[in-house]
């Protein structure tokens, strides 16, 4: 059980969560986590890979180029983030505006067929 | 470039008429002015470096090949002279122009094209083109022919679209010299070369009004104005022609297909004088004598595919009496047969007191004598050369085709002395207000011939007549290797002179026998209606039909699709499959499923 | 001419629209738009003459400088990427100048758009595959901020969707990366093609790595964000989604496909991305039969024609990509080719020529719009030409495209790709027809048309208060017939393409390796 297995183990296992969790949850804000998750899982098999090929170049310190790669990945999955969490609060509030509308039954209708409750969907959002 | 030139040079007129300054020029001299430069490329240039146009349509290849620049002369002086005779004008100019000039550009690029795509591109311009000639006048006549034309004319569209894109394949090349060395190929497909021929038969054939494919002929030429019908009659019927002897291995040989062609071409010939010789309009009787003589030309490339020339020497057309012949027969015929259009034009111009008029009848006569072959003109040349393609055929047919060839003249006659005395009675019942069967209202209306009219039908009556002397200038190669006209004796003009006079006192009989009768209706129109009344049957059963969108008569895509659409699987699985497919769970078990998939697929049969 | 060019010059555009207001956004923004297209086309002459051009930024070598690299097939999505932009900013010019609604929209179109365009010639320059991953989410950012700009809750909650499912795939994508940098240790496409060797995490990489960008490009089991998105974005944003940014997740498909794991391509893999391509074919096309939307019609029919692009993969992938120098190779690249800016071209015209009829008609409904040919020609035209191309019918770039492939699943003994291109050519006639159909429907008619459903029936009688047709700016529906023109257009152009697809392709090179083809342009 060498460090590097634990890690990409534990990587894939966050990986497989985050699939998991988007796949089978319909709550909007749950998805979003677990796509996170999904991120999370990525970024720490990236890191242990600087772990992994530490003797490829002529120093005998952590790849560089995985930490770079992390950086600029977390960069991105928060802005994503920050952009999905923006988008559900603007549907929030305009689903409050026409929550009469047929829209919304369309929406109900469909997520009854699911098994979780429809009112969770996007519930706690703000 | 030249090549290119001379064909847009017409189309580049017809740009013109869309300016009003200079429409009035374009729509008149421009009519004569637009051939000048293929008759000058015609005249002048002999051979020139091939023009290559390698971003136009399929890699266009321009040039004279064999037979381009008799057809391109012809082509071009006909057009002068028909721009000539319409220069005056006429009701709707600017539209008779425009067409006028399309159809001229496509007849150009027939000729030069030496391509199969650039040959179909243009020959589909003068042909669809062609349509707004026939229908100018708008009479109820003219629609009607225009119609039977169109149809006729999309169908040959397409039987020649499936040839040369065939010929193409078996070629593997666009160019009509590998397309016939393929089709000539023994060891080639023999299932694919003949599909091609017949195609191009049948194709072409309606153009050149082969027999059962030339109901078109009779009602476009005489419903389409004077000028325009000489150019139908003239040179854009033998375009069909040019396409046989551009496609058809004539070196190598087919002497089936040959025999095909020859048998065609004379019940043709036979049919339409019978056909023919009883309409009372002038010129539908010239019409029918087109088709007739167009049979003779068939039967001469049935003569030239059965009797492949390597049996006589060397294995190519350069010593090919027949063929020779067969080009002669084309400018005799387009020269002679546009004279006759032109000619009734001003014969139906010319008041009945004038005594020009005389003179006119009297020109008709000679161009109908060149016509009939009689002895000492370039006709008698032109059925000499008949009867020596047909002694090369084997014995058997030989002897028949040599015995029936002087019967054709016979049929000639007939037709000529009838087309010569309707021209005369009915300008003689010129004073009765529908004793004309013009369609031109220019015609109708002018009392005296414009000077452009008689212009044109002069030169072209000075240029049959003269036929043998300026021939054997321009292509000496092909009326060196034809027999002479002197030194035959007597014998020559007595073979000559006996089918007219035969023709002459059949004329005499028939006329004596049905004085003052109606038009008989022919065969043809027989056949025609009933061919209408079993579509317009069929029109009806469709139109019935649920399928059918009453407004345009085409089929029903809404009734079609709404039916499909509206059926009670259509309107519930596919949508619950794609509400399924639109759901989070089913996507990211699919794609988990793909990728395990993919991957076990990639381990497993890798390596 | 520096290819970065390419990606500088509408990331600078983009933040002069973001500090400019008022219509000086809009001046801004077309000139960046023609500054982009004519740097593309001094980049194509440099690909013309050069054959490829590989650079590294800044003088950094990998693994750690951005390398550029662009051969004749970046070159062509390139170059549909600037056509498709070009117009679309004069389309746009007049579609956000209309109403109040449409110019809120303008100062925010402007630079998302931009962003946009740069993130995809970026994608197409990249020679790296960690880049390409940043710069496809870029793309995906800024195509959601596009998608939702109208703001109503029906094109957020497909923005939202679109978002999710992008991020997801580019997260599987860069899983893919992280195993393949354990493995290889390297990032450079050329690299990693040279170091590629038979083992579990690079198959899992080829697998995760392929699985992410099939869900970016929407191929069937996976279409389920375009469909909304497309259709409730507005018009010019469709154009944009549905012509060019469907094809960089495709064209990143490619290289990972024919550059890095070539040795990893087996015939079966290969056959399996075919099917779903023929699945979508048949099933987007006959999803699009059954809308009544024209925009949604138009959305299910993008889905149908992504489909024949993944023919390529069926038909190369039993040489392994290794020996590419089958004769039908050289047509399935050219058609694939063929397809993607024919199909770019046609769909972008189509969903501006929708645009068009939304504007004057206030509704995409399809029964609400009879005698549509009679009132608004120009733009029922447009609608014919670009639908002439769709279906594949001569002389078009879409013939050519269905074309090659035909020719090339002929050749290559797969006829079976030839009966689902036939069916599929069937399928976009019919729904091409329904759109003409009802465009040529006299207005008394109308009713018995709709018969079939009481839904559309009551919307083409509420409509009929608005009859009279708005009129649309003239540069709208120019730019519309066009683009439908250079679609038609381009399909007289296929020799050049033919010539300047082996540039870097390696086509011409005997079998014996793909990338020793790719390595020719490696020069410094």
């Amino acid at each position: 059980m060498t460090p590097f297995l634990i890690y990409s183990l534990t990587a894939v296992l966050l990986a497989g969560l985050g699939i998991h969790g988007l796949i089978s949850r319909r709550h909007l804000l749950r998805q979003i986590m677990a796509l996170n998750v999904l991120a999370g899982g990525v970024f720490l098999l990236l890191i242990s890979t600087a772990y992994r090929n530490q003797g490829i170049g002529e120093s005998s310190s952590a790849d560089p180029v995985p930490h770079a790669m992390v950086l600029t990945g977390i960069v991105v999955a928060i802005s994503a983030t920050a952009f999905a969490l923006a988008l559900v609060r603007r549907i929030y509030h305009a689903q409050k505006q026409d929550m009469g509308s047929d829209l919304m039954n369309e929406v109900q209708q469909n997520d009854s067929q699911n098994d979780e409750p429809p009112e969770n969907r996007t519930g706690s959002a703000p | 470039m030249i090549w290119l030139g001379v064909i847009g040079f017409p189309l580049l007129v017809c740009c013109l008429l869309g300016f009003g300054r200079v429409r009035d020029v374009a729509a008149g001299p421009g009519l004569w002015l637009a051939p000048l430069p293929a008759l000058g490329l015609a005249l002048f240039v002999e051979g020139g470096t091939p023009g290559a146009f390698p971003a136009l349509f399929l890699d266009t290849t321009l040039h004279f090949g064999a037979y381009g620049r008799l057809f391109l002369l012809l082509t071009a002086v006909l057009w002068t002279a028909a721009g000539v005779f319409a220069w005056s004008g006429g009701q709707e100019r600017i539209r008779f122009a425009f067409f006028f000039l399309v159809t001229l550009t496509g007849n150009l690029g027939v000729c030069l094209a030496q391509d199969l795509a650039s040959f179909y591109v243009f020959f589909a311009t003068m042909s669809f083109a062609a349509y707004g000639l026939i229908i100018h006048d708008q009479s109820p006549t003219a629609l009607y022919a225009g119609k039977v034309y169109l149809i006729m004319a999309v169908v040959g569209e397409v039987l020649l679209a499936t040839a040369f894109f065939y010929a193409g394949i078996l070629g593997d090349s666009l160019l009509f010299t590998d397309a016939a060395q393929a089709l000539a190929d023994p060891n080639g497909g023999y299932a694919q070369s003949t599909l091609v021929i017949s195609l191009a038969v049948a194709g072409f054939g309606i153009k050149a009004g082969v027999i059962g494919l030339h109901f078109w002929l009779p009602l476009a030429h005489p419903a389409a104005p004077t000028a325009a019908s000489a150019v139908l009659s003239g040179v854009m019927i033998k375009i069909g022609l040019l396409g046989w002897l551009q496609l058809f291995p004539l070196v190598a040989g087919q002497p089936d297909w040959g025999m095909v062609l020859a048998w065609l071409g004379l019940s043709g010939a036979v049919y339409a004088v019978a056909a023919g010789f009883t309409q009372h309009d002038p010129k539908t009787i010239l019409a029918y004598s087109s088709v007739s003589q167009m049979g003779l030309m068939t039967m001469a490339v049935g003569f030239i595919l059965a009797a492949p020339s390597y049996q006589h020497g060397e294995a190519s057309l350069a010593h090919s009496v027949p063929l020779a012949g067969l080009l002669l027969f084309v400018l005799v015929h387009g020269l002679a047969k546009a004279a006759l259009f032109l000619g009734v034009g001003v014969a139906k111009a010319t008041p009945w007191q004038v005594t020009h008029r005389q003179w006119v009848l009297a020109g008709l006569a000679a161009v109908g004598l060149v016509l009939i072959g009689a002895p000492f003109t370039a006709g008698a040349l032109v059925k000499q050369t008949l009867k020596s393609g047909a002694e090369q055929l084997p014995p058997i047919w030989s002897e028949f085709f040599s015995a029936v060839l002087p019967l054709t003249a016979v049929g000639t006659t007939l037709l000529m002395v009838m087309f010569l005395w309707r021209i005369w009675q009915s300008t003689a019942a010129e004073r009765l207000p529908h004793g004309v069967h013009s369609k031109t209202a220019d015609d109708m209306i002018k009392t005296t011939p414009m000077r452009g009219m008689v212009l044109a039908w002069g030169g072209l009556l000075l240029l049959v007549v003269a036929l043998p002397l300026w021939a054997s200038l321009l292509f000496p190669e092909i009326i060196n290797i034809l027999p002479g006209l002197s030194g035959k004796g007597w014998k020559t003009v007595w073979d000559g002179l006996w089918p007219i006079v035969l023709g002459l006192i059949a004329s005499g009989l028939f006329l004596g026998l049905n004085r003052g009768r109606g038009e008989g209706s022919g065969l043809d129109d027989l056949l025609l209606s009933a061919l209408e009344r079993r579509a317009s049957r069929l029109h009806a059963w469709w139109g019935s039909s649920p399928y059918c969108d009453p407004t345009c008569g085409t089929i029903n895509l809404v009734a079609w699709s709404d039916r499909i659409l509206q059926s009670r699987w259509m309107q519930t699985v596919p949508d619950r499959i794609e509400r399924r497919l639109l759901y989070w769970h089913t996507v990211g078990v699919v794609f988990v499923g793909f990728v395990l998939v993919f991957l076990a697929v990639t381990w497993w049969t890798g390596r | 001419m520096q290819p970065v060019w390419m990606i500088l010059i509408p990331f600078l555009g983009a933040a002069a629209c973001l500090l400019l207001r008022g219509r000086f956004v809009a001046w801004a923004g077309l000139t960046a738009s023609g500054g982009t297209f004519g740097a593309c086309l001094a980049q194509l002459l440099q690909v013309w003459n050069q054959e490829v051009i590989r650079i590294d930024l800044g003088g950094w070598t990998t693994p750690l400088g951005i390398g550029l690299y662009l051969d004749g097939l970046g070159m062509m999505f390139l170059l549909l990427t600037a056509l498709v932009g070009l117009l679309v900013g004069v389309y746009a010019n007049g579609f956000f100048g209309r109403a109040a609604d449409y110019r809120r929209m303008e100062p925010y179109f402007w630079p998302i758009w931009l962003v946009l365009w740069g993130g995809l010639n970026g994608v197409y320059l990249s020679s790296d595959i960690f880049n390409a991953y940043v710069l496809l989410e870029v793309v995906g950012l800024a195509a959601v901020g596009l998608t939702i700009l109208s703001g109503t809750r029906e094109s957020l909650v497909a923005g939202l969707r679109y978002l999710l499912a992008a991020m997801f795939g580019s997260l599987i994508y860069l899983l893919g990366v992280a195993l393949l940098y354990a493995e290889i240790g390297h990032l450079d496409l050329f690299r990693l093609a040279e170091q590629m060797r038979v083992s579990l995490p690079t198959v899992i990489a080829f697998g995760l790595m392929t699985g992410g960008l099939l869900i970016k490009s929407a191929l069937l089991p996976f279409h389920f964000w375009l469909p909304p998105a497309h259709a409730s974005a507005p018009a010019p944003v469709s154009a944009i989604l549905s012509g060019v940014v469907t094809k960089a997740s495709f064209f990143l498909l490619l290289r990972i496909w024919f550059v890095v794991f070539p040795m990893l391509t087996v015939p079966l893999t290969g056959q399996l991305l075919g099917m779903l391509g023929g699945a979508a074919v048949l099933w987007g096309s006959l999803q699009a039969v059954r809308q009544t939307r024209l925009k949604l019609l138009v959305a299910y029919s993008t889905v149908g024609q992504l489909g024949y692009l993944f023919f390529l993969f069926a038909l190369l992938a039993p040489s392994g990509g290794a020996t590419r120098a089958e004769e039908w190779a050289v047509m399935a690249w050219t058609g694939t080719v063929f397809h993607v800016v024919s199909h770019g071209l046609a769909k972008a015209s189509l969903f501006m020529a929708a645009g068009c009829l939304l504007l004057a008609m206030d509704t995409d409904e399809l029964a609400a719009m009879p005698d549509m040919a009679g009132r608004l020609p120009v733009i029922t035209f447009t609608l014919g030409v670009a639908g002439v191309s769709l279906m594949g019918l001569p002389p078009s770039a879409g013939f050519v495209a269905k074309w090659m492939l035909l020719k090339a699943s002929l050749a290559s003994g797969q006829w079976w790709w030839a009966v689902v291109i036939a069916l599929g050519g069937l399928l976009t006639a019919a729904y091409v027809f329904k759109v003409l159909a009802f465009a040529f429907v006299p207005a008394a008619r109308r009713t018995t048309n709709s018969r079939s459903d009481p839904h559309e029936n009551q919307g083409a009688l509420e409509s009929k208060d608005a009859q009279a047709v708005r009129p649309v700016p003239r540069l709208m529906t120019l730019a519309a017939l066009a683009l439908a023109v250079l679609c038609v257009l381009f399909g007289f152009r296929a020799e050049e393409v033919i010539a300047l697809l082996p540039h870097g392709l390696g086509l011409d090179v005997s079998p014996g390796g793909l990338y020793l083809g790719f390595s020719q342009g490696e020069r410094p």
